[in-house]
């Protein structure tokens, strides 16, 4: 007798219409990348989308306010900007401050690093206590900080005082107000350069270094030709973090000198702060806010080509 | 206006559409003085609840600690938020921008903010509540504010707000540092400065003078100088901070500062000079009228008694003082404007103006000055009848009369705040042309 129908004659048989439920879950099995982020992703794109996109449609305007609206300019504030020695001066002296600051910090995170990464008793206390200046809220330290630089009250003159020291003016010295203030950007966020090293640090193979110490090299070459090339990366998305950051720093720059000595302490942000909020030249103030964007997103990029580069290295 | 790229175009439309509908959010704008008739009321608003936003320069615990006496008045309950002033300046412009009228009364200083409030639409003229019978109380003598005070609540001839102190500037000094050195009371700036060069001591830690040392806040006490060296902010309506005598009156405010100051000068906020006087650390300063119940406490302050009150100095266009003040003010957004006009009343009242005056407050009306009760209890009557004076010989102007007002007093400060590194007069020079091209700048942009 003939046999049941053929595997090929089963297969051939029409499977049954998938339902429309079957088939968008499906579609969104098949997409789940694109589809599960959605929700956060487009209430996150609203909230960027709507100031942002302001901001940009103000930078081609003239508005202060008030009953009168934005007065369309073209590209009049951009090159205003291009001219203004004030928005040069904030431009140079953020490049200054962010130097400085995040190169005193990368230094001292990666060496605090190297410390934490030993074993030693009180390891873990010391570690939450170095960790301290990172939680603290950011208006309190720059309070405190403002009245330890005070040049007569101040406890900082006291002690180089007391160490035979001159009596310095910190923030009111318009040469040394920029070296102040990245002490304490220093002070707040080497712990976050540590964090991020030392997590790096954890990762590295042991081989390198057992291989290196059977060969016979010393602590300071096994740093400078394992440690570090292996920590790149590492060191530049620290380096990439603290960097986009401290483009931006506002707080404490403005409770510890607004600015001042004059525009001696004056960053970009804080120059388009003024000029939006003080002065209520929105036009202008965003479209210096568009520079300043520029500008963290130029050294974000190059940043990121680095860690790729040193990835693939 | 060509749009090429509809994608911008659609994000305008889109925000455009956002900013109308928020602008339609806020209340209506204009002086809309309430429908009220009848005979005045305290209790006409009776049940409503009002917020009341103001910086404090020392008046609103007073005036906090009284609410309950005009709520029970006129049934109407306050909320009070206030900030310092810093603040207060960069957050009040916002707000009226949004048309906010979460608040009902709002200040301002119309020295300062008047130019540019007025040009955006953000003062509630009063001129039209105070003579509205049916809104104003009968005892409410809008007349007892002086002449200068009821001008420097002015602006553009329309009366925007009604003071709640009256500033003015002058010198504080000390009396038994004067003594000692067996001088008489200074009256020119040479005076002054030969006065401040004999006590200046640092190493007693004894300075001879403290001064405002941040660009904005320059401006008001150097405005003294600057109209006594003949100068003036604007001449003819051009920008004018660096001719010969503003330059003459710059070099004299930097070499005050500079060689008789305490270290870190420039970066001396408003109340610091004041504070320093009070620690003992300095001679004298230039400043408003408003430290006078601190500097004589002693509980805060350890010069208590030894203070001296003098004129501002005379130069060679005589004295030059200004009156200016902070007031209350209708927000013209405000959807309870009767209610926030009782408040405003009730707290520049003749009562309110006449205890506050007793524990030294500089109240604006002349009342006030002139009761018996203060007169008889008067603490510091050398400090009254300069005061007084002072704001009868009021002349000056406190601040450039131009918009934005805080612009053009960090402009024209920032040659104050120079000054005071002890610069040449040359540097001096450079600068102020700068400034002055910039100030102009603004004043061009307003017409």
């Amino acid at each position: 007798m003939t046999p049941t129908s053929t595997p090929t004659e089963v297969a051939a048989a029409p499977t049954p219409r998938a339902s429309a439920l079957t088939r968008v879950a499906r579609l969104v099995d098949d997409r789940d990348r694109f589809v599960l982020p959605a929700p956060a992703v487009i209430v996150i794109v609203l909230l960027l989308l709507v100031p942002v996109g302001f901001t940009i449609y103000l930078s081609f305007h003239e508005w202060s306010g008030g009953n009168n609206s934005p007065e369309w300019v073209g590209l009049d504030n951009y090159q205003r900007s291009l001219t203004d020695g004030r928005f040069w001066g904030s431009v140079v002296r953020t490049a200054y401050f962010v130097v400085l600051s995040v190169g005193l910090q990368i230094l001292l995170g990666i060496a605090a690093a190297l410390i934490f990464h030993r074993q030693f008793r009180g390891r873990g206390i010391a570690r939450a206590f170095f960790m301290f200046p990172m939680i603290a809220t950011p208006a309190a330290i720059a309070l405190v900080w403002k009245m330890m630089y005070d040049p007569t009250i101040g406890v900082l003159n006291y002690l180089t005082q007391a160490a035979g020291g001159p009596q310095l003016l910190w923030t009111s010295d318009a040469r040394l107000v920029i070296p102040a203030l990245a002490i304490v950007d220093t002070w707040q966020w080497t712990p976050l350069v540590m964090l991020i090293v030392l997590a790096g640090m954890s990762a590295l193979p042991h081989e390198p270094y057992e291989a290196a110490r059977l060969d016979g090299a010393n602590e300071l070459r096994i740093f400078t030709s394992i440690t570090l090339p292996l920590l790149r990366p590492v060191i530049i998305v620290a380096a990439m973090f603290r960097l986009i950051d401290c483009i931006k720093t506002f707080d404490i720059i403005m409770i510890i000198t607004a600015g001042g000595p004059g525009h001696s302490s004056e960053t970009l942000n804080l120059y388009a702060y003024h000029q939006n909020i003080s002065f209520l030249h929105f036009g202008y103030g965003s479209a210096l806010l568009v520079w300043l964007t520029v500008l963290v997103f130029g050294v974000a990029w190059a940043l990121d080509r680095m860690r790729r580069k040193a990835v693939a290295s | 206006m060509l749009i090429r790229n509809t994608k911008r175009a659609w994000a305008a439309g889109a925000v455009l559409g956002a900013l109308t509908l928020a602008g339609c959010a806020g209340g209506a704008t204009g002086s809309d003085v309430p429908d009220a008739s009848g005979e005045f009321d305290w209790k006409r608003y009776d049940g409503e609840s009002i917020r009341v936003y103001i910086p404090d320069t020392g008046q609103v615990e007073t005036i906090t600690s009284r609410l309950d006496e005009f709520t029970e008045l006129t049934g109407i309950t306050v909320e009070i938020e206030s900030s310092d002033v810093t603040g207060y300046r960069q957050t009040l412009p916002v707000r009226l921008t949004a048309r906010s009228s979460e608040f009902d009364v709002m200040a301002t200083f119309p020295e300062v903010d008047g130019p540019q409030f007025s040009k955006n639409g953000w003062y509630e003229p009063l001129d039209d509540y105070v003579a509205n019978a049916s809104l104003t109380s009968p005892d409410y003598d809008f007349e007892d504010f002086g002449e200068g005070v009821r001008n420097a609540m002015q602006v553009n001839d329309e009366t925007v707000t009604v003071l709640w102190e009256m500033q003015t500037p002058l010198m504080y000094y000390r009396k038994d540092l004067l003594e000692e050195a067996g001088l008489d009371v200074p009256q020119t700036f040479e005076e002054w400065e030969a006065a401040a060069a004999t006590i200046h001591n640092p190493a007693e830690g004894v300075y001879g003078f403290a001064l405002r040392g941040i660009a904005y806040q320059t401006t008001t006490p150097f405005s003294a100088f600057l109209h006594a060296y003949c100068g003036a902010w604007v001449e003819d309506g051009k920008a004018a901070i660096d001719t010969e005598n503003a330059v003459d009156a710059w070099e004299t405010y930097g070499r005050w500062g500079s060689q008789y100051g305490p270290p870190g000068i420039t970066g001396f906020d408003w109340p610091v000079p004041a504070q320093q006087f009070a620690q003992g650390n300095v001679f004298a300063f230039l400043d408003i009228n408003l430290f006078v119940s601190d500097l004589e406490d002693p509980n805060e302050s350890t010069v208590a008694g030894k203070v001296g009150y003098a004129l501002v100095p005379e130069g060679e266009c005589g004295r030059a003082p200004f009156i200016g003040g902070w007031g209350y003010a209708i927000n013209p957004f405000s959807a309870k404007k009767g209610a926030a006009w009782t408040f405003l009343q009730w707290a520049t009242s003749a009562e309110i103006n006449h205890d506050m005056k007793l524990t030294g407050w500089p109240s604006p009306r002349s009342s006030a000055w002139e009761s018996a009760e203060f007169q008889a209890n008067d603490p510091t009557p050398e400090f009254t009848q300069v005061v007084l004076e002072s704001t009868q010989i009021a002349w000056a102007r406190m601040n450039p009369p131009v918009a934005p007002g805080v612009e053009a007093r960090e402009i024209a400060g920032l040659v104050g705040n120079k000054s005071l590194e002890g610069v040449s007069r040359d540097e001096i020079q450079a600068l102020a042309t700068q400034q002055n091209a910039q100030l102009q700048g603004l004043i061009d942009a307003m017409s």
